[in-house]
């Protein structure tokens, strides 16, 4: 399913929030599909942000999440203050919420990157001594979804 | 008009509501004619003991029953306008301004998730009234783009209310627009007056970690709106028949009556508001120590229940003190009350202990490196109790201060200290530590401090007053005035265990300190940790280029003396030096500590030591 793609252009001022966290949809709902969950985190999130002028990109690897979002200052805090307590994820740790003079993904409601048993994903898991984006900074979360996803945007337009 | 039933109430109001069965053809048995019906339907809903009204995706109110008029205190004829939901609640008695905001959010957020997984849609929000009891709030969806909003009244919570009648904000909080300590009181009261050996409740106190800090760092205003979150983010995971109020300060308690596992209860809790906050542009983490209580397993009165749930509270805290990512909740145990028991015993004798003459002084050298002269002394406070033995100052001196006779204690170790020091050779100081809680009178201070110099007719340029760190956080304009006062009469100030705490350079330059006394915790660390030496040289190149001191505390190898030396500290103090010793045996010591019998490590250039610190081999040691 590909999201709406809209551009937003906005008076106040963005600010861009980076998390991450540790996958928890079994420990929270144990006959869980984490296919399907994933699936109906990302259509809630696309209808809300859509709304809301929020754009952004969500990372999954299967052991854990990284979210950037994006969007009015006090739309973000709201936003973050209903699914940081989502007990789909645990140890949320906000990587950095700051000013930004640009969207990084003005086009995306919510980006989408990773795949339930994608072996790229399961790569980034392995590869660093913290489990996947749990060991990961704001930034490489930013460069990595960036280069992704701009890959994906670049395809979609060729 | 499939799904949705516009009708005319007897009395002229209009009413909007989906009614599913009446217009179903699988309804196979014989009815009244639709339209009857639901003219039926219609009347009910307008005179239903219920306040119920319709609102769009706008929230503006599309229409309303009698009950519902009655509660917003408006007229029927405004039906035409439509008026915002935001204009009426103000008109709702016994709702706090407060409470408008979050039933205005409330409803706002029911209507933009309108797809919810569920057991979702039936949330319900419930609101103290205070004497007019509470009001229960929920939205329902029930056609494209309108809403039903049904208020519940629910009767006071407290039964009988006394006759004098308490306005509506004696039992709110008014920031949070939860329930206060009152109003817990009425209702755990009231609870407990109608138990049956069926009740199984439970209390929650909970308490926020590092919330002192956010007020002191980031604002009040983000203090409180970071209360308003957390009262949110609680209100979110407790069940409607719970009661959640904020105590006041950074405190909430939470009874559950006849509910879930008290314990699952406190870890979600604790869980959620150990998740970071994000409030005005600024990342907030807190947490938070939860103590738990049952009854009736742990107590039958609602006194009982309060003193052990705080104990519990105070357990969860010292656990996480001891162990800050584990715990963050505990259950009431038994033995937590004979804890208190000794707690209080000790807190009787320390009270007791300086009428008995308990206390004495102890004086640990101080030493400055270049030269290898003694300085002066610190004055140390010692407790010997006839059964307890020496109590260690770490152990009564945090009661004291908790306790409040730190002040007087102070002003004892002040006047004694000066006394000892005016018998000492000129030019020997005494440093004396001044505990924060003295900080809170400042006049108070000014005058012991001044009494003991006028009593002991030692010189002002002879005392140093020791304050910590802590001491400048609380209110810094007001300890720094007081410093600065203390400083004009010639006293010197020292910083003391810089580097513990939240420490901050910024610190350092707020106040001209003659003296930073370094942390012995970055002293035992020299040599293996580059971080201590790192940090050792940042403090005492500061303290250069600001003029001060740098004293190193807890030195007890020569390897660490010469380190710090190399380091570009100043002075030393620590078992290398001399242990604490008491007043009668300072002579002997300062004869035995003569600058011309100064070992290897002491002495500027006669070993190629620098002051700046560059040179980290001093002659005489091991390399």
């Amino acid at each position: 399913m590909r999201p709406m793609r809209r551009r937003f252009s906005s008076p106040v001022t963005l600010y861009r929030l980076i998390y991450r966290s540790r996958n928890h949809i079994v420990g929270a709902r144990p006959d869980a599909d984490i296919g399907q969950e994933i699936h109906s985190i990302l259509e809630a999130s696309r209808r809300r942000n859509a709304a809301n002028q929020v754009t952004g990109a969500l990372l999954f690897t299967g052991s854990g999440f990284a979210q950037v979002l994006e969007g009015p200052r006090d739309v973000v805090e709201q936003t973050f203050e209903r699914i940081g307590m989502d007990p789909r994820h645990t140890d949320v740790v906000v990587l950095s919420f700051t000013p930004t003079e640009r969207r990084s993904f003005p086009q995306w409601s919510m980006a989408f990157c990773g795949q339930v048993g994608d072996p790229v994903m399961e790569a980034v898991d392995a590869g660093s001594s913290q489990p996947g984006v749990l060991g990961a900074s704001g930034s490489d979360v930013l460069r990595l979804l960036e280069r992704v996803i701009q890959r994906e945007d670049d395809w979609v337009t060729a | 008009m499939k799904d949705t039933t516009k009708a005319r109430a007897p009395d002229g109001l209009s009413i909007g509501v989906r009614m599913p069965s009446a217009n179903r053809a699988r309804d196979h048995a014989p009815r009244p004619k639709p339209g009857k019906k639901v003219g039926l339907a219609t009347a009910m809903l307008a005179h239903a003991p219920l306040a119920m009204a319709a609102m769009d995706a706008g929230l503006r109110l599309l229409s309303w029953n009698e009950r519902a008029g009655a509660l917003f205190g408006i007229p029927p004829l405004l039906a035409a306008e439509h008026p915002p939901l935001r204009t009426i609640l103000p008109n709702i008695a016994g709702i706090a301004p407060a409470q408008q905001d979050r039933i205005a959010g409330f409803c706002a957020e029911r209507v933009s998730a309108s797809r919810e997984p569920a057991g979702e849609k039936d949330r319900q929000l419930r609101l103290a009234r205070g004497q007019a009891g509470w009001l229960g709030i929920v939205v329902t969806r029930v056609a494209p783009g309108a809403w039903m909003v049904v208020f519940d009244e629910g009767p006071p919570a407290c039964g009988t209310l006394s006759a004098a009648p308490i306005a509506a904000d004696a039992w709110l909080d008014a920031l949070t627009g939860l329930g206060n300590r009152r109003h817990f009181n009425r209702v755990l009261q009231d609870t407990l007056d109608i138990a049956t050996y069926e009740s199984r409740h439970a209390i929650l106190l909970l308490d926020l970690n590092r919330f002192a800090p956010v007020n002191d760092t980031l604002g009040y205003s983000v203090g409180d709106a970071l209360l308003c979150l957390v009262a949110q983010r609680l209100q979110r995971e407790s069940r409607d028949g719970d009661l959640l109020v904020r105590l006041g300060g950074d405190a909430f308690a939470i009874l559950i009556r006849n509910g879930d596992s008290a314990a699952a209860v406190a870890a979600r809790l604790g869980d959620m508001l150990s998740r970071p906050f994000l409030v005005d542009g600024h990342v907030v983490t807190i947490g938070a120590s939860i103590g738990v209580v049952l009854f009736p397993a742990h107590g039958a009165t609602a006194d009982d229940l309060m003193r052990r749930v705080g104990l519990a509270l105070s357990e969860a805290k010292n656990a996480r003190a001891r162990s800050p990512s584990r715990h963050t909740w505990r259950m009431f145990e038994p033995e937590m009350a004979s804890g208190a028991r000794a707690r209080q015993a000790f807190e009787t004798d320390l009270r007791k202990a300086q009428a008995l003459n308990e206390f004495s002084l102890a004086f640990q050298a101080q030493l400055h490196i270049r030269t290898g002269a003694v300085t002066g002394f610190e004055a140390l406070l010692r407790w010997t109790h006839p059964a307890r033995g020496s109590v260690p100052p770490m152990e009564f001196i945090p009661v004291a201060e908790e306790i409040g006779c730190i002040v007087a204690l102070g002003e004892w170790v002040l006047r004694e200290a000066c006394k000892v020091a005016a018998q000492w050779p000129d030019g020997l100081s005494v440093a004396v530590n001044v505990s924060p809680r003295q900080f809170a009178d400042s006049e108070r201070l000014f005058a012991a401090v001044h009494s003991a110099l006028r009593a002991s007719g030692l010189g002002p340029e002879r005392l140093e007053l020791e304050i910590t760190e802590s001491s400048l956080l609380a209110r810094e304009a007001h300890v720094l005035e007081t410093l600065h006062r203390l400083r004009a009469c010639g006293i010197r100030i020292a910083m003391d265990d810089f580097g513990t705490g939240y420490s901050s350079l910024s610190q350092l330059v707020s106040f001209p300190f003659d003296k930073i006394k370094i942390d012995r915790s970055f002293i035992a660390g020299l040599g293996r940790d580059a971080e201590a030496t790192a940090v050792l040289r940042a403090i005492s190149a500061l303290g250069s280029g600001l003029g001060m001191t740098t004293t190193a505390e807890g030195v007890e190898t020569e390897a660490q003396a010469a380190l710090v030396a190399a380091d570009g500290c100043t002075d030393i103090q620590g078992y290398l030096i001399g242990r604490p010793i008491p007043a009668r045996e300072i002579d002997d010591f300062l004869g035995e500590h003569r600058p011309d019998a100064r070992p290897g490590w002491a002495g500027g250039d006669a070993n190629g030591f620098c002051a700046d610190g560059s040179i980290a081999t001093p002659m005489g040691m091991p390399a």
